[in-house]
């Protein structure tokens, strides 16, 4: 989508026309779903967000600056809402275990490693649901999704030079867990019991 | 402008599929959105004459209080 094309949906939006709205969603819908999705390491969870998220966009859709930027702006909306859901979800096993009522779950194994279609996809999808979310938002942000460490620096609300920083570690990072993954090909097979 | 250096392992992960998600509930997503907007873009029901005469009504009575008060008290 050029700038031009953008900001005439911008226009359009705010006034309210709902075939604008679904131009965005038809432009945005599997990008942020890809993205929450990775991030969450859930489909359930990024379905919710992501409806949540476009909620949030129509609510706000007659206060949207002329000149908004509309990736950045749904991208900082996903984002945020899923550190709300973090938050919430750290709070929930505090309790939980605090309580001892029911045994709070380790992270399994993201949906994108059970269907990634060939080995480096399946190697990258594990890789990246290895590393940290702020890592990991970080390569969703600019490695799959294209932005610049500029863009990327808005939507996580941090200066462009920090978000080069956070790049270049999170790459240092994801490298790493690829060449671990490599040294130990078969290390991601579960013993089979006899 | 910056110009960002290529980096392939960037570029690979651009590469990845990305996931589908539920028609059925996109469709649903989208009902809820068009529902908002419309709701949002639809004229406020104008207030009411009574509405408006309540707040007049409170004052007046509210005036006509402290002007009685001060007559009793002697100010007046």
């Amino acid at each position: 989508m050029d700038r031009e094309s953008e900001l005439a949906l911008v226009k359009r939006v705010r006034a309210g026309e709902t075939a604008a709205f679904d131009a965005v969603h038809a432009a945005f819908n599997a990008r942020l779903y890809g993205f929450l999705a990775r991030l969450a390491r859930s489909r359930d969870i990024a379905e919710d967000l992501l409806e949540e998220t476009w909620l949030r966009f129509v609510t706000h859709a007659g206060q949207l600056h002329a000149d908004t930027r509309l990736g950045p702006w749904l991208f900082t909306v996903a984002r945020n809402l899923h550190i709300t859901w973090c938050r919430s979800r750290a709070m929930e096993s505090r309790t939980a275990a605090s309580l001892d009522l029911w045994p709070v779950l380790a992270p399994s194994e993201s949906p994108f490693e059970r269907t990634a279609g060939n080995e480096l996809a399946q190697r990258l999808e594990r890789a990246l649901a290895s590393v940290s979310e702020e890592a990991r938002e970080v390569l969703l942000l600019v490695g799959v999704e294209g932005m610049t460490p500029s863009e990327a620096a808005a939507v996580c609300g941090v200066s462009p030079d920090a978000m080069r920083q956070r790049l270049k570690r999170a790459r240092a990072l994801l490298a790493d867990r690829l060449a671990e993954g490599e040294a130990r090909p078969l290390g991601h097979l579960r013993e089979v019991q006899p | 402008m910056t110009v960002e250096p290529h980096d392939p392992l960037l570029a690979t992960l651009a590469g990845l599929t990305a996931p589908a998600t539920t028609p059925a509930r996109d469709t649903r997503v989208r009902a809820r959105c068009h529902a908002t907007m419309t709701a949002a873009r639809r004229p406020r029901p104008v207030a009411r004459a009574i509405d408006r005469l309540l707040p007049v009504a409170v004052l007046v009575y509210a005036a006509i209080t402290i002007v009685e008060g001060l007559r009793v008290a002697g100010v007046l």
